[in-house]
């Protein structure tokens, strides 16, 4: 009973961090048809930054947190302004293959600066535990439960009750006629750019707190967050958010029971759950949990 | 002016109305020539290390084939191919080593196994838009990397395996072949592979199939409605591709002697990327190109560490002076070629190489039109 | 089910098409006799485009029958409704813009070849002597309908005109029974009309077709049409020759919304 409660903190603490990175994922996505897979690279160098700015600088870690994320939003728009502009914007497979180039070389960039070793974050909680129900849940579980939520319920409302949501969604809808509305199709860009930059540096920041500490092995974590983007239909954000914490839950639930249930399958297959899930979802319903079809009319 | 193209198939069309043109038989039989001579001749003129190297690239250029077929000509876009040359690695170094297959038959099964593989790949595909497939092909690699460290007593898991198996058929060893060494013989052996291939790309690109996938490439529903059959030449163009990878990977097992599941994770997905960006990605010469570029320096600067100015940039060990990491070049170097290449000439080496054949064209159809306006002011 | 076995007749019976609820084509029923050219007309939104994607199999009707030849089409896939000789062209031209004229027209006889994946690989010179038997045939069609210039031109860099013709070009190439051409004259001016409507002649004489052809230039319909059928709001309005119809006051309805004309 014990295990159960702290895995399923911990379930909706990394789906809440894949939940984010799987909205940043689908916001760009569903306005401008780019894959960006840059956004890894924005989950990594947000972990590091607020290592930088914490640990390094000394600075509080919620100031060190939100220093990072408004730095990733200008690398993000950085990358789509001096890079992916030059693109056609008709190239959605350069445009992928561009992201990963950018993914890359941060990462290279990373180790160079920050060494390859993993190092801890210094957020205030490290490995503290706070007792729920007689059971001890992991403090930094709670935080990023908490801190995920704050930010997917802003997403949400930034989405549905600002101007700039609203052309967001418009774009995402029929660029044409968000064009003919007076929208202009890069500033959107730009917007959704700066909003994946920020929520990925949060992602990476929460996912690196406790035990596991920043290593440049963050970025492949950014990659489980793809399943979730699918599994909701790739231009949902409920769906992404949906998906993300059904992977977190899967996978934390398939750590907890691999041991004891199948032993063979060994350490790594809680990693791969969240694909194996995907394939699942795919080959039943291929649209995912949330997508729709669209009829291309001819 | 409308662009005038090469078409591959129509006979009444010349390039460039020089009249001193070479008819095309002979120049298919010089060009058969010079290919026989790299072949045999390469050998004899360089060191065992360098051709090393080379039979290296032959490899990643093999792998590289199957994403022109795959990427190039039908427009799928996977960065999966390193699962389907583990699998062709771990195949025939498993059968190979334990239990004595001799090399004939490794390659029979891995292909075979390569194109089933694909072909079940190929099925799942058919239902996935392009966004969904590249997510995909990356929860392939994964799972390739999932299975190649886990499954310990085929694989030998993290610290991999042995790969040194007989490459003997009959009487005749693939590894000493009459007169060379293992270095020469392994470069001709991966090469003459590379050239079969490469020209049943060529072949499938000038024909009723290559048409069909660039079609699919192109315009997916008027592809349908010229009545070809999508969903089977999709499920085809992934048989194929897997099954040239496998190829690649019982070679690569046979140059390296041991493999490990770092060989085909995806630091290498990302790799053939480089590869077929640098090269271009939709003719079977981008492939070769772009192996021979991108492999090429890789190996290069490996090789060079030591001297300048790598050795003042690149940081060996922990506490080396340098600015990055030895690990993290790879990941930088290629990560930087994706990048630039983009940016600059997004159909690489062979795009280069057309735009400057249409220059060239335009210049000859100006050229014409300032004659034939001369001939009008003069008549 | 059994429908009049006719050579070369189109025959669709009570077809309904749905989506999600909104009755594209109600009960629409329509003969294109061999050999006849029959000319579908209305508004826009009446569901002419949709009939043709239900005839090539892009949709699937709710209910009632298409049948060419006297073989059902529904439920075939697409590239199997070709191999029955369906042909078709698209309000956008749907040419295939990164390749040349002759390419696209050589894609367009896919189905009357063999050589697949497997040919290429083990015996690639069957692929390539399929690919030289239609070369002449080809080099014909180009010459007799003014292409010979553009042969080697890039689709996407010729004009819209042009690309019209080569679009009935290719559909003539893959030697259909019958052909459907979706508004073959949108976007060209009567000079180019006119030109259409002749190729369009030569075509019809050249082969064993029946034609249906979506439009709305009213003269290039009632010269080049053998019958009329007309659709509003997904239903059939009327049918019968170009005369009768085109004075019919419920054609004049349908597409001006009154037969009153307004007093001057």
């Amino acid at each position: 009973m014990t295990d159960v409660l702290q895995t399923l903190v911990s379930g909706v603490a990394v789906g809440g961090a894949y939940a984010i990175v799987a909205l940043g994922f689908v916001i760009v996505f569903s306005a401008t048809g780019i894959l960006n897979l840059a956004q890894g690279a924005f989950v990594l160098v947000g972990a590091y930054l607020t290592l930088q700015l914490g640990a390094r600088w000394g600075l509080p870690f919620g100031v060190a947190l939100l220093g990072s994320m408004v730095l990733c939003a200008v690398l993000a728009v950085l990358v789509e302004r001096l890079l992916l502009r030059r693109l056609s914007p008709r190239d959605h497979g350069a445009a992928v293959l561009l992201t990963i180039g950018v993914l890359f070389v941060s990462e290279a960039v990373v180790e160079s600066i920050w060494g390859v070793e993993a190092q801890r974050l210094g957020d205030p909680w490290g490995l503290d535990t706070v007792t729920v129900l007689d059971v001890a849940v992991a403090e930094s579980d709670l935080w990023t439960c908490l801190i995920c939520g704050v930010l997917i319920v802003a997403t949400f409302l930034g989405l549905q009750r600002t101007r700039a949501g609203l052309a967001v969604r418009a774009t995402a809808s029929d660029q044409e006629a968000a064009i003919a509305q007076g929208i202009d199709p890069r500033m959107v860009m730009t917007m959704t750019f700066a909003a994946a930059g920020a929520v990925a540096a949060a992602a990476g920041t929460l996912l690196s707190t406790g035990s596991i500490g920043v290593s440049s092995a963050l970025a492949a974590t950014a990659f489980s967050a793809l399943p979730a983007m699918v599994l909701g239909g790739t231009t949902s954000p409920g769906g992404a958010v949906v998906g993300g914490l059904l992977m977190g839950l899967v996978q934390q639930f398939t750590a907890l029971l691999v041991p004891d249930v199948a032993p063979g399958l060994g350490a790594r297959f809680a990693g791969v759950t969240p694909y194996l899930v995907l394939l699942l979802v795919l080959l039943i319903r291929p649209q995912g949990l949330f997508g729709r079809r669209a009829v291309a009319r001819f | 002016m409308a662009t005038v193209v090469r078409s591959d198939t129509d006979p009444a069309v010349r390039p460039r109305p020089t009249p001193a043109r070479r008819s095309g038989v002979v120049r298919r039989v010089l060009a058969a020539a010079v290919v026989l001579v790299l072949l045999l001749g390469t050998p004899l003129y360089f060191v065992d290390s360098t051709l090393a190297t080379l039979a290296y690239c032959a490899v990643f250029a093999l792998g590289a084939l199957g994403l022109t077929i795959l990427t190039g000509y039908a427009g799928q876009l996977s960065i999966a191919q390193p699962f389907f040359i583990g699998v062709g690695a771990y195949l025939s170094a498993y059968l190979g080593v334990e239990s004595g297959w001799n090399v004939l038959a490794l390659t029979v099964l891995v292909v075979v196994a390569g194109g089933v593989l694909g072909a079940l790949a190929g099925l799942v595909a058919v239902r996935l838009s392009g966004i969904e497939l590249a997510i995909v092909s990356i929860a392939l690699i994964a799972f390739g990397d999932y299975l190649f460290n886990q499954w310990k007593s085929v694989t030998g898991g993290e610290n991999g395996r042995s790969a040194a198996f007989s490459l003997e058929i009959g009487g005749l060893d693939l590894a000493a072949l009459p007169g060379m060494t293992r270095s020469q013989s392994l470069f001709v052996v991966c090469w003459t592979a590379v050239l079969l291939v490469a020209l049943v790309a060529r072949a499938i690109r000038r024909q009723r199939a290559g048409r069909a996938m660039m079609a699919i490439r192109e315009h997916e529903r008027a592809a349908e409605v010229i009545g070809i059959d999508v969903r089977a030449y999709k499920i085809g163009a992934f048989a194929l591709a897997s099954a040239i990878g496998a190829l690649a990977g019982l070679l690569y097992a046979a140059l390296q002697q041991y493999i490990t599941p770092l060989d085909f994770d995806l630091n290498t997905a990302v790799l053939f990327l480089a590869i077929v960006v640098v090269g271009g990605v939709d003719r079977p010469l981008g492939a070769v190109l772009g192996a021979l570029l991108v492999y090429g320096a890789v190996q290069w600067v490996s090789s060079h560490v030591d001297s300048w100015p790598f050795d003042a940039l690149l940081s060996s060990f922990q506490g080396d002076a340098g600015l990055m990491p030895i690990g993290s070049f790879l990941t930088f170097f290629t990560g930087l070629l994706l990048i630039v290449v983009l940016l600059w000439e997004p159909q690489g080496l062979v795009g280069l190489g057309a735009r400057a054949k249409r220059r060239i064209a335009s210049w000859d159809v100006a050229a014409r039109l300032r004659r034939d306006h001369r001939d009008e002011e003069t008549s | 089910m059994s429908v009049a076995p006719s050579r070369g007749k189109l025959h669709i019976e009570g077809l309904t098409v749905a989506f999600g609820g909104v009755k594209v084509l109600d009960d629409v029923s329509l003969t294109a006799d061999a050999g006849e050219v029959l000319a579908i007309i209305g508004p826009n939104g009446a569901g002419k485009t949709t009939l043709f994607n239900t005839i090539t199999g892009v949709y699937a009707p709710q209910s009632g029958t298409v049948a060419f030849d006297g073989e059902s089409l529904v439920g075939r896939r697409p590239s199997s409704i070709v191999r029955l000789g369906v042909a078709r062209t698209f309000q956008n031209v749907a040419l295939f813009g990164s390749m040349s004229v002759w390419d696209n027209l050589l894609v367009g006889c896919h189905h009357r070849m063999r050589s697949g994946i497997a040919t290429s690989v083990f015996a690639p010179w069957r692929a390539t002597r399929e690919d030289r038997a239609l070369t002449a045939e080809l080099d014909e069609l180009l010459s007799t309908f003014g292409l010979d210039d553009v042969r080697s031109s890039l689709v996407s860099d010729l004009p819209h005109g042009i690309n019209k013709r080569v679009e009935l070009v290719r559909a003539v190439a893959m030697r259909p029974r019958l052909l459907l051409l979706d508004e073959p004259t949108a976007g060209l001016n009567t000079l180019e009309t006119a030109e259409f409507a002749e190729h369009l002649q030569v075509a019809r004489r050249r082969l064993d077709v029946t034609i249906a052809l979506i439009e709305h230039d009213m003269p290039f319909v009632l010269s080049s049409a053998d019958r009329i059928h007309v659709l509003n709001f997904g239903r059939t309005v009327t049918s019968g020759p170009p005369a009768e119809v085109a004075a019919d006051p419920r054609v004049i309805e349908a597409y001006l919304g009154t037969t009153e004309v307004a007093g001057r």
